[in-house]
């Protein structure tokens, strides 16, 4: 269910794979996606915005809601009962995300609770509920008790209105800030890395964001033209993830390492942005 | 071998039973690419190996069996 979306948190992964399940063109949410290493980099290294608040780009439900293709509420505070019952009531197309409490969120689901707000996909089912999270993907079914256990006194309710339509997808493409067919920059970045602290950490969570805007630019650019040169950098875009990951765990790194690292990046945001716009360029956007 | 690397995949993916050699890593056991370098240094500590970063590429990394491989070219140990 959560195989294929890139959401940049918990609710983003849950409303695009509802909305994943039923068929609409969800990569159409990845609009503004084409964002450079070397403009991460002053936003993640430099002010050392962690992933799970980056808020650069407009999150998936607010996009949604604002072209009218979902409802989504937030009822706060809401007791257990209340839950249950909208819970039972749900439509077809209606869906319930709750906010579960910490423990529940790393003892239960083993999920890493990066925040104190997570929240899962409820569902009602023949015994009890079925709560649905992202990551790791797993179902985990609990009777009342166990669901007053998880709960943290607050859930969302989403209503799917419409699809994604034509229109949705002119608007969306009209309104991006960052724009790789006309971008003019003579290279993707020439940082040096000085004394930056936790620049580890910082260069780790960069990465990070990066594998998931260069995901995000395949499926979205995929619908104009032929990305399978972005899908066959991917490898390349994930192992500086890996090392960095490695060398903030081993504690070993050293300046040149980073460096490598953000050269690499560099160098492959150069081929990446260099071919889609010479591949967009050909493209009537009237 | 096999056991010191079942054991610490039991720990880190909460199974009860021993994974299969097949299991993919990612979609059976939950364990995602952060999770994968931490598999890696547990690894590393557990056979006082150190994986060369050339064989650091989660791409190549997507099973049991690959785990078990890995450790293997570098321990020289049979299953």
């Amino acid at each position: 269910m959560y195989s294929n979306v890139y959401g940049f948190s918990c609710i983003e992964n849950q409303v695009l794979a509802i909305l994943s399940q039923r068929k609409q063109k969800i990569e159409l949410t990845y609009y503004d996606c084409a964002i450079p290493v070397h403009e991460l980099y002053p936003i993640m290294v430099v002010d050392g915005i962690k992933p799970e608040y980056f808020n650069y780009i407009p999150r998936v439900q607010d996009i949604l809601r604002e072209l009218g293709v979902i409802s989504f509420t937030m009822i706060d505070p809401a007791s257990v009962d209340d839950l249950i019952k909208s819970t039972q009531l749900c439509k077809e197309n209606e869906y319930i995300l709750i906010r579960v409490k910490p423990d529940f969120t790393t003892k239960i689901l083993h999920a890493r609770g990066f925040r104190s707000d997570h929240y899962v996909l409820l569902k009602s089912s023949e015994s009890g509920f079925d709560i649905y999270n992202d990551i790791p993907e797993c179902i985990v079914n609990v009777d009342k008790n166990g669901l007053s256990d998880a709960y943290a006194g607050s859930y969302i309710k989403m209503k799917v209105l419409r699809e994604l339509d034509l229109c949705d997808a002119d608007k969306l493409w009209a309104s991006r800030l960052y724009r790789p067919e006309t971008q003019t920059i003579a290279d993707y970045g020439n940082h040096t890395i000085e004394n930056i602290e936790n620049i580890g950490i910082k260069l780790r969570n960069l990465t990070g964001v990066n594998k998931t805007l260069k995901r995000r630019m395949a499926q979205y650019y995929g619908i104009y033209t032929d990305t399978s040169f972005i899908h066959q950098k991917l490898p390349e875009i994930d192992k500086p993830y890996a090392m960095a990951e490695y060398y903030v765990l081993k504690k070993n790194s050293t300046a040149e390492k980073w460096q490598s690292i953000l050269n690499d990046l560099y160098s492959i945001d150069t081929e990446i942005f260099t071919q889609l716009k010479s591949k967009l360029g050909g493209i009537n956007y009237a | 071998m096999l056991e010191q690397i079942n054991d610490i995949l039991m720990d880190m993916a909460f199974l009860d039973d021993p994974p299969s050699l097949e299991d993919k890593l990612k979609d059976d056991l939950g364990i995602d690419s952060l999770k994968l370098v931490e598999l890696i240094i547990n690894l590393e500590e557990c056979f006082d190996i150190t994986i060369e970063e050339n064989d650091l590429n989660p791409q190549n990394i997507n099973t049991v069996g690959d785990i078990v491989n890995l450790a293997s070219r570098y321990t020289g140990g049979q299953l």
